[in-house]
């Protein structure tokens, strides 16, 4: 592995798509994966397909919704955005991970 | 978990709408792409490269692509689909062996269906009516699961004073037609049934129109209603509504339709199907008391509901909820006691007589109460055997041709050995090959049993038809439990027989395949063993299904040449009836009957003719009890004939007389019994001058011994104890007729027929037949195995020689280079033959080995259906083994001749 950058895991994945698209609203798959990239500052060097994989297993979950639209500059293009099944996802996502990561960081003697 | 539903529903949608997707999703790429190009662009890239750039950054397209399709769709469903495209046209491109192939599937499985949707519906099934399984039979504790008969007044005490059943109910155990007319029309026949009251309500069985029967209906002496079956409304009314309101006359009394069953409804008694159901109640007026001239007794068509011992209901009852078959039966011991008790202390005994001992085993008799679920049935203890039997005889064939088909398909699969070299060699992996083995072995099997239905269809029905006395009444076709049988039974055939391809295409060696000359004659020594164990499999079943065969044939053999101690040849049998509407006296009716005989006797080719009240070789309905003074009452089968009876039957009179054709129309009360009634009743003395006596007070003289002669139709059993009554008061109901011809018997039917409606023409004829063919329709059961089995034996063995055939002949082409080099080295053909030879009967010899001491097992299970022949009968064993031999030998010299023709030259620049 290249030090500085991590391979995301794909149920991880999945989290930050929920995550980015309850932050942005509706978005299509290049906006998503550009917003995750620049939020990790380039740490998480994503292989931008990998992004659509993520997005159709949430769609199959109906935790996301898509729909054919234009983009800011007039471009057509499939929009993503949050069900309200999704929310609910993201919400019991996000707890359990600070749970389990907390605990991960104690065990690995990081916390301060 | 409903994520998981929802998952799957999306991906079964991707599935079928598969390429729409692809495009959109194609084009949603396309966008991903462009943006991102556009991006580069704005950071200062030259258009080419930025759109480098952008799809390096997006990874493989195609990859991605890939696996979206992959994740959309049901993968392993696709691939499935895949293969079973392969395995079609694999199929399709060897024509010959598909069609062999299905060919023996079809019958192995059609076959085996069969048996099992006859077996299903006789032995398996449960009653189409409300939560059968709360059902429950009363019965004797030896008769659990079978039934017995109680009287009236015992079903009435059980019914309003048990605390386990929700109701219970009765039915006649007749399993008899009444003459019968509708509106006033035509005499007719129709089975019937008389049920309690509450009959419907306990089996929670609805009318299909009309009502059924209340508990008012059955309330003595009975509402003259009558309900009918559905097959008989559709048939003799043809589903007319308005049949409600309608008139029958049963026995001259009117009968108001009210009702119509349900579709599938046949009652409790499974392969009977009454047409008409009356209430209970009414047997009092179908068989009034008639009063005698000496004595108040009863007559012998009493009313049969005030006569306390006389057995004629079925009981059936449904548990309250929560109450245990065992709870039940420890519930009703007290009860049945007690009704036992008070019928003793009652006392009408049918004009019987019982000691001591049989009183207090009457007394002390439990009651058992056991599930009634699958309903009563005469066919299941006299059909399940043959039909277990036939279902071991189909399943071993089934066994054979699945052998057959795993020899086929490993020699195909030897000519297969370069395809599937190749396919590895390319990277397909070896599960998967297996997979497309498998796959081709599963299609065949499945078409094999979607056409096995079919056979099925027509097979259940035959097998029904060429049942005695079930033709038209039980209902089978294929229904969800036959088509999962067949489902069932059609994959684990095709797993059977498709393991033998997957175990070879796994051990091919890519590189010796491909460098193999030819490809196709480098079997391994290891698949030809395999070839060779299935040879020995299908020669030892086949001697297993000759022996049976033989025995069967042999029991047929020993039952047809029985003596009946009647003579069954030239002689005419016919039911008779007198129109049930017509108000004819008792007197009438036998004027009628002497006019007839007189008449039938008068015409030419006629030897003689006489009337008889049961009809002989039948099952017995006319088991009377007899008794004389001094002896227990013994029920025998009893029948009142005319004076020229014994003369048309010939059954020769031992010591003393008949009456005389005057004696028919007088009041004359006299006897005859068989040889063995007389030998059991009075040992060496002579009965003549003794009486004896029937259901009432009533006694006749015996005045003649005749030979015993056969009268039930149970050809094995030993019935001989009979008495022959004169006619002169049983002249009521139906007769029987028999006519003794000079010539062909057959050429009398017409004649016959005139005469009986020539004297009255509302009389009804039925059932014309010659006595050979009544015994040969007792026999249909016999025949029926016997024929099957032949057939089934021989097909088993020319299967068998078959796969002989093809595996001796391989191994001679795998040999010819060896022959040749034999021959070139001067062995002579004689000496050649025998080298094939002797393999061949290394195979048969080991079949044969193994195939005697399993028939000799296997035979023994078949014990009870043997007649006059043992089931280890050396005979038949020894038959069995050299016809199988006999073919097994043919098929192997064919081959062998061959050999000798390798010319060794040829031979030997081979490949």
């Amino acid at each position: 592995m290249p030090e500085g950058k991590s391979e995301v895991l794909q149920g991880t994945l999945d989290l930050m798509v929920l995550k980015t698209l309850e932050c942005l609203g509706p978005l299509h798959g290049y906006g998503i994966a550009r917003r995750i990239e620049q939020q990790s500052d380039d740490v998480l060097q994503l292989n931008q397909g990998t992004i659509y994989a993520s997005l159709l297993r949430l769609q199959q979950k109906r935790w996301i919704s898509a729909a054919w639209g234009a983009s800011e500059n007039n471009r057509k293009a499939k929009f993503y955005a949050l069900t309200r099944s999704g929310r609910k996802q993201l919400q019991a996502e996000t707890e359990s991970w600070e749970r389990i990561s907390g605990v991960i960081g104690r065990v690995l003697g990081l916390a301060r | 978990m409903l994520i998981w539903l929802r998952v799957l529903g999306s991906r079964i949608r991707g599935f079928v709408l598969g390429h729409r997707a692809d495009d959109d999703f194609d084009r949603e790429l396309q966008c991903h792409l462009e943006m991102l190009a556009a991006e580069h662009v704005r950071r200062g890239m030259a258009p080419e490269e930025a759109r480098r750039a952008a799809y390096l950054q997006l990874g493989g397209v195609a990859q991605i692509k890939e696996s979206h399709r992959e994740l959309r769709g049901l993968p392993a469903v696709e691939t499935l689909v895949t293969d079973l495209r392969y395995a079609l046209r694999a199929l399709r491109k060897s024509p010959g062996f598909t069609a062999v192939a299905i060919l023996s599937l079809t019958l192995g499985i059609g076959a085996n269906t069969a048996i099992f949707t006859v077996i299903d519906a006789v032995l398996l099934k449960s009653l189409p009516v409300k939560e059968p399984g709360r059902l429950a039979m009363l019965t004797d504790p030896d008769k659990r699961g079978r039934g017995s008969l109680y009287c009236y007044r015992a079903y009435t005490e059980l019914r309003e004073r048990n605390a386990v059943f929700s109701g219970l109910l009765a039915r006649s155990d007749w399993d008899e037609e009444f003459y019968l007319s509708i509106d006033g029309g035509r005499v007719e026949r129709a089975p019937y049934e008389l049920v309690s009251g509450n009959y419907f309500a306990v089996l929670g069985v609805n009318p299909y129109i009309g009502r059924t029967f209340s508990l008012e209906d059955d309330r003595p002496p009975g509402n003259p209603v009558a309900v009918l079956s559905y097959g008989y409304w559709r048939e003799r009314f043809a589903a007319d509504r308005a049949v409600i309101g309608r008139t029958i006359h049963i026995r001259s009394h009117p009968f108001t339709i009210i009702g119509v069953t349900p579709p599938g409804f046949f009652g409790i008694q499974v392969g009977a199907a009454p047409a008409i159901r009356i209430p209970l109640t009414t047997a009092a007026t179908l068989w009034p008391p008639k009063k005698d001239d000496r004595a108040n007794g009863n007559y012998l068509d009493d009313p049969r509901l005030n006569m306390l011992h006389t057995n004629w209901l079925q009981i059936v009852g449904r548990l309250h909820p929560g109450v245990s078959f065992q709870q039940a039966e420890a519930s009703l011991q007290p009860l049945n006691q007690q009704i036992r008790r008070q019928e003793v202390e009652l006392g009408n005994w049918e004009g019987m007589s019982m000691n001591r001992s049989g009183r207090r085993q009457f007394l002390e008799r439990p009651i058992a109460v056991s599930s009634a679920a699958r309903g009563f049935s005469r066919l299941r203890q006299s059909f399940s055997e043959p039909l277990l039997v036939l279902l071991a005889l189909v399943g071993v064939v089934l066994l054979i041709a699945c052998s057959t088909l795993a020899n086929l398909l490993l020699a195909r699969g030897v000519a297969r050995r370069r395809e599937i070299a190749v396919r590895l060699a390319l990277g397909a992996g070896r599960v998967r090959v297996a997979r497309h083995m498998l796959i081709e072995s599963l299609v065949l099997a499945c078409v094999g049993g979607a056409l096995g239905v079919l056979v099925a269809w027509w097979g259940a029905s035959a097998l029904i038809a060429a049942a005695p006395g079930v033709t038209p009444i039980l209902h089978v076709g294929p229904d969800v439990r036959v088509l999962g049988f067949t489902l069932g039974l059609s994959l684990l055939t095709g797993l059977l027989f498709g393991l033998a391809p997957v175990y070879q295409a796994l051990q091919t060696q890519v590189m010796e395949a491909l460098k193999a000359p030819g490809g196709a004659l480098a079997g391994q020594a290891s698949q030809i063993a395999l070839r060779k164990s299935l040879i020995v499999l299908q020669v030892a079943l086949s001697v297993l299904l000759l022996a049976g065969a033989g025995l069967f044939v042999r029991t047929l053999r020993s039952l047809k040449s029985l003596d009946t101690g009647l003579d069954l040849t030239r002689v005419l049998q016919m039911s008779v009836a007198i129109h049930p509407y017509s108000p004819a006296t008792e007197n009438q009716k036998r004027q009628y009957y002497q006019q007839l005989l007189d008449r039938i006797e008068s015409l030419p080719g006629v030897h003689s003719a006489a009337t008889s009240k049961s009809i002989l070789l039948d099952h017995d309905k006319y088991n009377w009890p007899i008794t004389v003074p001094g002896h227990e009452t013994l029920r025998v089968s009893t029948n009142p004939v005319t004076s020229r009876f014994f003369e048309t039957l010939k059954i020769p009179l031992v010591a003393g007389r008949t009456w005389s054709r005057q004696d028919d129309c007088r009041p004359v009360r006299e006897a005859v019994v068989s040889e063995s009634l007389a030998r059991h009743m009075f040992g060496d003395v002579s009965p003549i001058g003794h009486r004896l006596s029937t259901f009432t007070d009533r006694s006749y003289a015996i005045v003649g011994v005749v030979k015993d002669s056969k009268h039930h139709n149970n050809l094995r059993q030993d019935d001989s104890r009979a008495v022959y009554l004169s006619p002169a008061e049983f002249w009521d109901g139906g007769l029987e007729i028999y006519v003794r011809a000079a010539g062909d018997p057959g050429k009398l039917i017409a004649a016959v027929r005139r005469e009986v409606q020539s004297i009255n023409p509302e009389a009804h004829v039925s059932g014309i037949k010659t006595l050979e063919a009544q015994v040969d329709e007792l026999l249909s059961n016999e025949r029926l195995v016997a024929r099957l089995s032949s057939l089934l034996g021989l097909l088993a063995a020319l299967l068998a020689a078959i796969g002989l055939y093809g595996v001796i002949a391989y191994s001679v082409a795998r040999r010819t280079r060896e022959i040749g080099l034999r021959m070139a080295l001067g062995a002579g053909r004689a000496h050649i033959q025998w080298l094939v030879l002797r393999e061949v009967l290394t195979l048969i010899g080991a079949g044969v080995a193994l195939g005697v001491p399993a028939a000799l097992a296997a035979t023994r299970l078949a014990r009870n259906l043997l007649f006059g022949v043992e089931p280890n009968d050396p005979a038949t064993l020894t038959g069995a083994a050299l016809l199988m031999c006999a073919i097994a030998l043919l098929a192997g010299y064919l081959p062998a001749r061959r050999a000798t023709g390798v010319d060794p030259m040829v031979a030997l620049r081979h490949e």
